[in-house]
Formats: structure tokens, C-alpha cells, sequence
């Protein structure tokens, strides 16, 4: 069975009118899909197209209006499953700043678990390896408010794997950070993916979407696209159409075979272009 | 014309954690310039954008625009303000008016204008980013959506009808539709208003499009100072600075280093497809 | 710049004096701040002077850390030595118009001027050798006995936490946002009181938001993290009493009881 199972999910944000009655937005009309243990899903689009909402639904952020999603088998909206969902389910947010609760990094590692109840000396044994597993050790007595934003991020990151959940989502948590940042918060992402941490990986650059083994494109609080990123990425008028646009060696790729050079359909990474562009050249 | 000498900034000068923020950067850039600023995040780009508009005055050294020296301290701040408009990173987080027109009439109003000077300006630069007057005049800026507030947000700063526009990565934290639209929106600002516009970024791509000129800032000095295709061409230096070459200047140089023969300043996609495509005679 | 201020900060360190139980710390702080209030003479300045010497030197908390706590608020302590010299009535020691010195002022302002440098040097002993965490926890813990009749003492000591961890972020927002209006020719210098209170709408309603905004965030990562208030919630660093806390406590009431004596019988 999957880990996570979502099934026709729609979610109202209920705002009030200026008499104060209610009005529902729509933020999501109705998805359906399914995230393996151990994948790395990543989910793309623009802002409004829902992906953040979507995000919150699936550790209980949010409980869908209509729907059902269901963590390991437990519905997310039976009231007695939200501790355990939680747990299972990770969060990482955008701005680094904000989710920081204290003022000393390892103290903030431990807050999670503190909240589960942990043994002091096991939460000590998780904290301790939370942050050595994002190269922060050296900064556990530290003030958080004097760290770039990539490390923020990482003390985040290590505040969510100290819940030892099973999943982890991070909701666009490179949106706010240099390429340095960038490229730390995916490594570490992808590191935590390759010892078994499933991944939900919600982002608006391309290249961090390639690195994902199964790649959703919502619009509209639909998803327009799910597949592969060969296979998404492969849809490259689409993705225009969408304003989402496609890595540089995929957009190359496909302009050279529209000028008849004969490169082979599926090209993803730069390494693959060249390869593919040498290889043409030999023949 | 701006013209940078010797410009040093220390921070906490005299004091033992003194930092030299700025290290003897001296420049040109000519009138009607686009010019794209690179360097990783506290490498000295943003103290340099607040010398430009006199927010910082510096250790030693100057900044000469339009033949007015700003670092000179007989001249007056609101000369300055005039002269160079600076949109800051995240800007829309320092709107505060309850409709868009007054937020965007603060920075005139305090220019000392008239009120109809104002009322025009107001309207001018509601249009110049791109939104509807009328539409949003009588708006909360809160209720817009994130993309129109930065619009907003630098329409405030335009309507100082500023000589040079000076903004600090302003597509930071937008989605890919929302980033192109504001970049396009700078973009026709510059051919319309033909000031000098001045733009930090980390998207190579974005610079390597757009600039006329690029400096390279790294560790308080300016390390380089050229066109696009000078300073990309330069790969070795910038990998070692722990910057990037824009994405199709990167397939291209790992195609010349397979032993391709290939022209070294492609800098977009469209330029390195017909350059790969040449070498296949197509 | 404003990330000098070190009012609150924590100085990591692994000397007694941080391992003390932060309970201990709290009321040994409010004990000194009493006693300096009993005090009424120069040798009994001299015993706190001892005292508050000997945990600094314990602490290994750099002097130019306990220089800059104090470094903001000389202005006031410089002012109330001035008003003290000068108003204090008395034998004339010096007279010069109408300024007079006399010796009970200079008594006096000596008196107030030790005091003062000792209570903020005292209580950031405190802040320096306890992380925020353990001051919260303390404070908390100590508060539990009026739980009884309803005061919210987790809450409040989380809202403490909170603070002291966003207190500087809010510091620099707001330095951010000061510099955004002043490009737009924004004047915060110049005009009369009420002109230069309204020029504060524009810094004032962004950091409103910046603070909203934080909260919301805040609360979202907060439940993401299965924060559920007080109900079933562990520490990672428990508070125990050990017996290094026990010779403390005796250390501070000796002192107290010194102090209170001294008064009494000089």
C-alpha cells in the first residue's frame, strides 16, 4: 500500500465577505495520487495553483473539505490520528526565519520531540545527530538569527528529522535562499531520500524538480501533469503554456532537434546533452 | 553618468571587529547602461547599492553622478533620492498606506511636490509597472497578490522619477511567471525611461540576458568588470569566486572542453543552438 | 549596529556557574537585587562587589561581554549621578551659582551610581550564564505553584521564548524597514514631536505586519511540530537540583543574611 494516499481532495479556504458571511475560495478541486515509501516526489507550479495547500493536507495542517488523505493508513481528518500523522509526516517551510521557536539552535532541534514526549536522554542522542546529519554539529550553542538563511534551513531540516518522521515535506524551502543555500537544502534532501526518508519536494526551480524521481504539475488546484521527469519534462509546450518553463539542457536539446540534429528524445541534465551532442558529432 | 573612485567602507571602524565591507572599488557607467551586479551573499553588493543612494557614506573615496559628487556632504539627501531610486529586496514589505495610490505618493510627497505634480507622478508609475490605474488606485496594497505588491512596491520608487534605478534582487522568492513578468517589466522601464538601471541578481541566466555591462563583486572588491560575454568567458575565476556560468554558457564550455569547436560567448540557449547547430553544417 | 545589543544574550560556556539549576540562578538573582536594596554602606557595596566578582571569575565569561551589557544604558546611569550630585541638600562641598555639591550628594550618587552597575551586571550574569531555554524553564517552574489559581505559567514562559528568540530578527526587520523608507525620502530626524510621530506610521505598520506575519508562520511550524501546550512535553535538558545547587542557595542566603545583619548592627 502506499505511504501517502490521496484521494479526490478538495480544500476550501473559507474567508468572510464585508457583511461577515462566509465565502469559500477553492484551492483545490479535487486530486487524486498516490507517494511511495522511500520516493522523492517533487510538485511544481505556480503560486495559487495550490501546491502549498497541498502540502499542509498531507501532515494535518489542513483536513480536506471533500476527500480523503490518508498517511500509512490513517486518515488525516479522524481527530485521534493527528499526533501520529504529524510525527510521520515531517514539515520543512519557506522562510527559514519563522520556524524557529528558540534561541539556541540545539534547543530548537529538540523541540519536536520535547513535544513528543521523548526520553531527555534520547531526545539529547537525536539532537546530536539531527545536526551533525546536516553538517551543523559545530553550531549546536549558537543564536539562529546569526546564521545565513541556508543554515537556518538546514537547523530546520535537522529539527524535523529529530522527530524521526518517515516523511519529510518541504514546502518551497529554496524560494528564499542564494544558490549556495539552494544547492545545501536539495543536497541534503536528496542525501536523506537516498538512506530511505521519503520526500515531497515542492519548489518552482526546474533543475530541483529534475532531481525527483516522480514529478506532479498543478494549475488551478489541478494536477495538469504527473509522471517522471523525463516524461514531464519531455512536454516541454505544456510546461510553457503552464509558465513553468524547462531545464536549459532540455530547452537546447529540443531546439537542436527542431534544427535537425539528431538528438534522442528523454535528454534531462546537461551531462546527457553533452554526451548526446558528442556522440551525434562521432557519428 | 556614475563614476565610482576608490570607494572603501568600513564597518565598526576603529573598533576590533572592524570589517572592511569595501574594498577601493572604482568604476564607469555610462549613460542609458543596463548594468547586472554578481557576487554571493556578503560579498559587499548590497553595501554598495546603499552607498549609491547615500544611505551608507563611505570610509574614503566617490561616487560622482551626473557630475554632483552624493558622497560630498554639503549635498543635500533629497538631491540624492532624486537622482538614484533604490528598490530593496523584498520591497513589498515596506508598504504601509491604506490605498496604493497614497503608498506610492509618499516617496514624491516627501520630495516636497505639489499635489498635482503628485497625483500625476502617483498615476504615471502605477502605469510604468504595469497595473491598471483605476483598478487598483483605491486598493489596499495587502489585498493584492504577491507579485503586484513588489510592482507596487517599485512604482514607489519610480514615482522619484530617479536618473538611475538601482534594485536588489527584485525577482528574489518569485515563481517562474511572476519573475519573467517583473524582468520584463524592468526591461521596458529601462527602453522607456532610458535612465541607467542597475540590478543585483543570482540567476546568471538573468544577467547574462539583460546586462549591458556586469561587475563582479567578491569579498568587498570588484573582481570583475566587463561585458556579459568578457566576464562569462572567465570561467575558471568565477567557478573559484563559487559563482556560476549562465546554463547554456555551462553546456557549451563542457562541449569545448570534449573538444568541440566552439564560440566561447554563447550566453543564451538561442545563441548556443545555433552555434552547436553550425558545427553539424544544419 | 543592533546586533551589538547584549541584553539577554546567552555566553555558551561549561563552568559551574552555567551548570547551575536555572531555578537556582533565578532566585539567587532576585536574592543579590534584594540585598543591594538592604545595603546602606560602603563595606556592605564591598561583600556584594566580592561576591558578584568571584561568579564572573567562576562563569569565565569575558569581561568585554559584561562591558557591552552595560555600554547602553551608561547614559542613564551617568544621569542619575549628575541629578544625584546636584540636587542632594546637605553641608556645601563646592557651590557655583546655583550648583551646588554637598557630601551627602556625592554619598548618595555614589550609592545609587554602585547599586545600578551592580543590578545590571548581576542580572546579565543571569541572562549570560543561562541559555533561554533553562531561564524559561526556570521561570515556569517556579511559577507552577499558581497554577492552582489559574495562572498560565507554560504559556507565559513560552511567550518568553518566543520573544527572546525574535527580538533580534525584529531588530534588524526593523532596520530594514527604516532604510526602505528612507530611500523613498523618508525624514526621521527633523520637525516637531508630533511631525516626527507620524513619520514613525511608515516603520511602525510594516513591522506590525513583519510581526503578524512571523506569528502566523510560526504557529503553523509550531503545530507542524506536534506542539500540543504543556500536556505531555519532556526537556532535553532536565532541571535537577545537584548538590553543586545546594551550596549555591547556602552561598546566597549566607550572603543575604549578611547583608540584612550588617545593616542592623552597624
Amino acid at each position: 500500500m502506499s505511504f501517502i494516499r490521496v484521494e479526490n481532495l478538495v480544500y476550501d479556504y473559507i474567508k468572510t465577505d464585508e457583511g461577515g458571511a462566509p465565502i469559500a475560495s477553492r484551492a483545490i478541486k479535487g486530486v487524486s495520487f498516490n507517494i511511495e515509501r522511500g520516493s522523492f516526489t517533487a510538485i511544481i507550479g505556480q503560486n495559487g495553483s495550490g501546491k502549498s495547500t497541498l502540502a499542509k493536507n498531507l501532515n494535518g495542517l489542513l483536513l480536506p473539505t471533500e476527500g480523503k488523505v490518508c498517511i500509512d493508513g490513517l486518515d488525516t481528518s479522524v481527530p485521534e490520528n493527528v499526533w501520529n500523522v504529524r510525527q510521520k509526516v515531517a514539515m520543512v517551510f519557506q522562510n527559514p526565519d519563522n520556524q524557529i521557536v528558540s534561541a539556541i539552535v540545539e534547543d530548537d532541534v529538540a523541540f519536536g520531540p520535547e513535544n513528543l514526549g521523548i526520553d531527555p536522554a534520547e531526545i539529547r542522542r537525536r539532537v546530536d545527530s539531527a545536526l551533525d546529519g546536516v553538517e551543523m554539529g559545530d553550531y549546536k550553542e549558537k543564536a539562529p538569527h546569526m546564521l545565513s538563511g541556508g543554515q537556518k534551513q538546514r537547523i530546520a531540516i535537522a529539527g524535523a528529522v529529530a522527530m524521526e518522521p518517515e516523511c519529510i515535506v518541504f514546502d518551497e524551502p529554496t524560494a528564499m535562499l542564494d544558490p549556495k543555500g539552494r544547492r545545501e537544502v536539495l543536497g541534503i534532501a536528496r542525501d536523506l531520500n537516498s538512506k530511505g526518508m521519503t520526500v515531497v519536494f515542492i519548489t518552482h526551480f526546474m533543475e530541483e524538480a529534475a532531481c525527483a524521481d516522480h514529478v506532479i504539475v498543478m494549475d488551478g488546484g489541478l494536477i495538469k501533469m504527473e509522471g517522471t521527469p523525463r516524461e514531464v519534462f519531455s512536454r516541454e509546450e505544456e510546461l510553457v503554456s503552464l509558465s513553468l518553463g524547462v531545464p536549459a539542457a532540455v530547452q537546447l536539446a529540443s531546439r537542436l532537434r527542431k534544427r535537425g540534429v539528431e538528438i534522442p528524445e528523454g535528454i534531462l541534465t546537461d551531462e546527457e546533452l553533452v554526451r548526446a551532442i558528442t556522440e551525434a558529432k562521432a557519428e | 553618468m556614475i563614476e565610482v573612485k576608490n570607494l572603501t567602507h568600513v564597518y565598526n571602524e576603529g573598533l576590533p571587529h572592524e570589517t572592511t565591507a569595501l574594498d577601493d572599488i572604482s568604476f564607469r557607467i555610462e549613460d542609458g547602461s543596463f548594468v547586472g551586479i554578481i557576487g554571493h551573499t556578503g560579498s559587499g553588493k548590497s553595501t554598495l547599492l546603499q552607498h549609491l543612494n547615500g544611505l551608507l557614506k563611505p570610509s574614503s573615496g566617490t561616487i560622482v553622478i551626473d557630475g554632483v559628487d552624493i558622497t560630498d556632504s554639503h549635498t543635500k539627501m533629497l538631491d540624492i533620492r532624486r537622482k538614484v531610486g533604490l528598490v530593496f529586496q523584498y520591497p513589498e514589505y515596506q508598504l504601509f498606506e491604506e490605498t496604493v495610490a497614497k503608498d506610492v505618493a509618499f516617496g514624491p510627497s516627501n520630495l516636497g511636490l505639489g499635489q498635482e505634480e503628485i497625483d500625476e507622478r502617483v498615476r504615471r508609475s502605477i502605469e510604468l509597472v504595469g497595473l491598471d490605474y483605476n483598478h487598483v488606485k483605491d486598493t489596499s496594497p495587502f489585498e493584492l497578490s504577491g507579485g503586484q505588491k513588489r510592482r507596487v512596491a517599485i512604482a514607489g520608487v519610480l514615482a522619484m522619477e530617479p536618473e538611475v534605478l538601482v534594485l536588489d534582487e527584485p525577482t528574489a522568492g518569485l515563481n517562474p511567471k511572476a519573475h519573467f513578468d517583473i524582468l520584463k517589466m524592468v526591461q521596458d522601464i529601462h527602453v522607456r525611461e532610458h535612465n541607467i538601471t542597475i540590478f543585483v541578481s543570482h540567476n546568471m541566466n538573468d544577467i547574462a540576458r539583460m546586462s549591458d555591462q556586469v561587475l563582479v563583486i567578491h569579498k568587498g572588491r570588484l573582481a570583475m568588470n566587463g561585458t556579459p560575454a568578457e566576464v562569462f568567458a572567465r570561467e575558471e575565476e568565477l567557478k573559484s569566486m563559487g559563482l556560476a556560468l549562465p546554463e547554456a554558457t555551462e553546456i557549451i564550455s563542457q562541449l569545448r572542453r570534449e573538444g568541440m569547436d566552439l564560440p566561447q560567448d554563447c550566453l543564451t540557449v538561442d545563441q548556443a543552438a545555433e552555434a552547436i547547430a553550425a558545427v553539424f553544417g544544419k | 549596529m543592533i546586533r551589538d545589543i547584549t541584553l539577554g544574550q546567552y555566553y555558551p560556556g561549561n563552568s559551574v556557574i552555567h551548570k547551575l539549576d536555572p531555578r537556582v540562578k533565578i532566585l539567587a538573582a532576585l536574592l543579590y537585587i534584594v540585598a543591594l536594596f538592604v545595603v546602606d554602606n560602603f563595606s556592605g557595596f564591598i561583600v556584594a562587589i566580592v561576591l558578584l566578582e568571584a561568579v564572573i571569575i567562576i562563569s569565565r565569561v569575558p569581561r568585554k561581554y559584561i562591558w557591552r551589557g552595560l555600554k547602553p544604558v551608561l547614559i542613564i546611569i551617568a544621569f542619575t549621578l549628575i541629578v544625584n550630585i546636584f540636587m542632594v541638600r546637605g553641608e556645601v562641598l563646592w557651590q557655583f551659582g546655583v550648583l551646588h555639591i554637598t557630601r551627602e550628594g556625592l554619598r548618595t550618587a555614589a550609592f545609587v551610581g554602585i547599586r545600578l552597575v551592580l543590578l545590571i551586571i548581576g542580572s546579565s550574569m543571569l541572562t549570560l550564564t543561562t541559555r533561554p531555554i533553562g531561564l524559561t524553564d526556570g521561570i515556569e517552574a517556579l511559577l507552577s505553584p499558581f497554577k492552582k489559581i489559574g495562572l498560565p505559567a507554560h504559556e507565559l514562559a513560552m511567550m518568553m521564548t518566543i520573544a527572546l528568540r525574535f527580538i533580534p530578527t525584529l531588530l534588524e526587520e526593523t532596520d530594514k524597514i527604516i532604510k526602505a523608507q528612507q530611500a523613498r525620502g523618508a525624514d526621521f530626524e527633523s520637525g516637531n514631536i508630533l511631525r516626527r510621530a507620524k513619520a514613525l506610521i511608515p516603520i511602525l505598520v510594516p513591522l506590525f505586519i513583519s510581526a503578524f506575519r512571523i506569528a502566523q508562520d510560526l504557529a503553523m511550524a509550531m503545530e507542524a511540530r506536534c506542539y500540543g501546550g504543556d500536556v505531555k512535553r519532556t526537556r532535553m535538558n532536565a532541571m535537577v537540583f545537584a548538590r553543586r545547587d545546594l551550596i549555591a542557595s547556602i552561598i546566597f542566603c549566607a550572603f543575604l543574611a549578611l547583608i540584612v545583619l550588617q545593616r542592623v548592627l552597624l
